[in-house]
């Protein structure tokens, strides 16, 4: 067994075009992000985001929305927004001094189905936009998780509580995404986002395994299936000398990405690294599975492949930002076993919560699916006479 | 009688529509070299990845060692070894490592391992090789470590399914006097080609085949008896007249007699002094001729009369 994980790993280390991808996909591009963000580091110091807000007594959900604002511009609370309330007029005269970033105020109709927060930013894009972006996300966010807990209401108000809950742990969860709280970069989201996608296109080597063990579908598969080893002993093997790969790989990543492009990962750099390690298991895995369904060849398994990556990282938000927190809202579960969203929530979770439970709670879910990829794949491949070869 | 190592019964393959395999049956006895001979398409290919328990089938027994293979038995894969036809080799690691690979599937011990290694790779003669990779290798070398994989570890029964294709005439002689020598040093050899003088020139025994059926099997001379034909006479003559054609024709043994413009051929079944006679003839009508030679049948004779067409197309 010695023997076959040396060879395996041999020949993953002389397979050029895989160790390139391998290394070339988060170096290349993560030194692209440092150019392109690495102004963003230059801010790196938010101040809170002066805003303006009109409310509207007669509105339903005013109370709450001033409740809400109150706790987000407390002063020792490190302040989210510093908040003026005033009239529209007084409001709109602050925004084109440039006194405030946007003015929030109430929606016209009165409906507590309808969202009740509006945000009116300047209308010449002189404002800084970064700030700008995040008071639409937060009024975004707000207007979400109201409709949400409004659906819950009226359809199940037992339940009204609990949701509460946990929409309100997903607020707090957007502000550090977009804001400077924890002590780590702004720039570093971004790079969470990459290590994420690097992990999944382990998935392409992991069904690459897959495909090599199967003897309808290479002949190296034969071979491999006429020896006298156990076929889920071997691919394991393999799966571990890729694993070791992967691990070597964005080890290296991320220490370039701390020590070249002093992207600040804040002090939990172990926990990073043992998150984006679990992320390449669970990467191999999928592709593993995937690689094990089936009949069609490697070509179109890898386009099922590339598909199921770029949906995983579409859906967890690697793209279009608030993504996750849309699926969060409307189907969490999905969430829950997107590998590329329990990566990225790993590590966003990280950066927000002093306390790891969260973040463990992902790499739990992270394990789990890689255990039950690896038992799927091995199951499907197991002991078996194929139909045609 | 010992029991054969390989027994086939009323075995049945369908690839949808296709039959690939119709109620075949074979065995193979412990120490022979089974040449296994058949068209493109007739279905060798498929009938050792049955044995071997590659392939679901549809019906019929296969018994291996006198027990039924199945993907899990291990025991009996331990004994065996198998060059497949498409070669299957590891494009990342060089000649030696290959070989080492393959065999430490088999093998653990780590000093018998080297020692087998060297030995396969001194048996297919790629000792200059060794450091080098797949992709830097001729065709034909590439074969012969194909072949190497697949017996460097001393099997007692291998499946070797077309190991010779694109290797030259030099090396080829070399692997077969290499099969040979397994088979000395105990090994029972199940042999796929449709080169029939390699088949002729190794096998002890040998199965003809066409569209997954078998059609015969024996020694050569038990498949040579089989056939009418028994002596081929080529005669190179300038003119012949039909008459005499005819006249050739109803001499005693002489079944079939033809003339294409040069060259006269005879086929005879049976009987002795068969070339003196036809001599004899021409001598008496005075004809000149050139070039005279008989052969015996070859395979190709056998499988041409039993099937009615050319194993080469
Ligand atoms: N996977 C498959 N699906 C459908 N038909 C197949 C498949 N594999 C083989 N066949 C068919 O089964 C028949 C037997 O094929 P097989 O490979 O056993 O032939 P063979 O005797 O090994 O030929 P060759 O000399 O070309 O190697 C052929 O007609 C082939 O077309
Ligand atoms: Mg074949």
């Amino acid at each position: 067994m010695l023997l076959h994980f040396k060879y395996s790993f041999l020949e993953l280390l002389r397979n050029r075009p895989q160790m390139f991808w391998a290394f070339a996909f988060p170096l290349l591009v993560g030194t692209m992000f440092h150019l392109a963000f690495g102004r963003l580091d230059a801010d790196e110091l938010f101040s809170p985001v002066p805003v303006a807000v009109v409310l509207d007594a007669e509105h339903p959900a005013c109370d709450g929305i001033r409740h809400m604002l109150d706790a987000l511009s407390e002063p020792e609370d490190d302040p989210f927004l510093i908040v003026t309330y005033v009239s529209m007029e007084d409001a709109e005269a602050l925004l084109s001094e440039k006194e405030v970033y946007g003015i929030l105020h109430m929606a016209e109709s009165r409906d507590p189905a309808k969202p009740p927060l509006c945000l009116t930013l300047s209308a010449e894009m002189s404002g800084d936009p970064l700030y700008q972006s995040i008071l639409n996300a937060f009024v975004d966010q707000f207007n979400l998780t109201y409709a949400a807990i409004a659906d819950i209401a009226q359809t199940d108000p037992a339940k009204l509580s609990a949701a509460m809950e946990s929409l309100s742990a997903e607020t707090a969860y957007l502000r550090p995404e977009t804001l400077e709280t924890s002590s780590m970069s702004q720039s570093a989201s971004y790079f969470f986002s990459l290590i994420a996608m690097s992990c999944l296109f382990a998935a392409t080597a992991g069904s690459e395994i897959a495909i090599t063990n199967q003897a309808n579908l290479s002949p190296l598969g034969a071979r491999k299936c006429v020896s006298p080893v156990r076929r889920s002993a071997a691919t394991l093997c393999e799966l571990s000398a890729l694993l070791l790969q992967e691990c070597v790989v964005m080890t290296i990543a991320l220490l370039y990405y701390r020590n070249v492009l002093s992207v600040d990962f804040g002090s939990r750099f172990g926990y990073v690294l043992l998150a984006t390690l679990c992320g390449c298991l669970a990467g191999i895995s999928l592709g593993y599975f995937v690689g094990s369904i089936g009949q069609f060849g490697r070509f179109q398994k890898n386009g099922i492949l590339v598909a199921i990556i770029m949906t995983c990282s579409m859906l967890s938000g690697l793209m279009i930002n608030t993504m996750r927190l849309y699926v969060e809202a409307f189907c969490p579960l999905l969430n829950r076993i997107n590998p590329a969203a329990l990566i990225s929530d790993a590590l966003y979770a990280l950066a927000v919560y002093p306390s790891p439970d969260r973040y463990f709670k992902n790499i739990a879910g992270l394990l789990t699916i890689s255990a039950l990829f690896c038992l799927g794949g091995i199951a499907l491949t197991r002991r078996k006479k194929y139909a045609g070869i | 009688m010992t029991q054969p190592i390989i027994q086939i019964e009323s075995l049945v393959k369908r690839y949808r529509d296709l039959i690939a395999l119709d109620h075949f049956q074979l065995s193979v006895e412990e120490g022979e070299i089974f040449g296994l001979l058949g068209p493109n398409g007739s279905g060798k290919t498929t009938t050792i990845h049955c044995i071997l328990s590659l392939l679901a089938y549809d019906k019929g027994t296969i018994r291996v060692f006198g027990q039924e293979m199945r993907p899990d038995s291990y025991e009996l894969k331990r004994q065996i070894g198998v060059v497949t036809q498409e070669v299957a080799v590891i494009d990342e690691l060089t000649v030696y490592e290959n070989i080492d690979y393959f065999c430490g599937l088999y093998i653990r011990d780590k000093k018998l391992r080297r020692q087998y290694v060297e030995e396969a790779v001194r048996f297919v003669e790629l000792d200059e090789f060794q450091k080098f990779y797949p992709k830097k290798l001729s065709g034909g070398l590439l074969r012969r470590l194909n072949i190497a994989c697949g017996i460097a570890h001393k099997p007692r029964l291998i499946f070797l399914d077309e190991p010779t294709v694109a290797v030259d005439p030099q090396s080829r002689n070399r692997i077969l006097e290499g099969i040979q020598e397994l088979n000395r040093q105990g090994a029972t050899i199940v042999y796929t080609s449709h080169y029939m003088e390699e088949v002729e020139q190794l096998c002890t025994r040998i199965a003809i085949m066409d569209k997954g059926r078998l059609l015969a099997a024996g020694t050569t001379e038990e498949l040579k008896r089989m056939i009418k034909k028994s002596e081929i006479i080529s005669i190179d003559i300038l003119d012949l007249q039909p008459e005499q054609l005819a006249a050739i024709r109803s001499l005693r043994h002489v079944y079939e007699a033809s003339f294409d413009g040069h060259c006269l051929k005879i086929l005879c079944s049976g009987g002795t002094h068969n070339l003196l006679h036809v001599l004899e003839y021409l001598q008496a009508e005075g004809l000149s001729f050139g070039r005279t030679y008989s052969e015996l049948p070859s395979l190709n004779d056998v499988f041409l009369e039993i099937t009615g067409k050319e194993l080469r197309d």
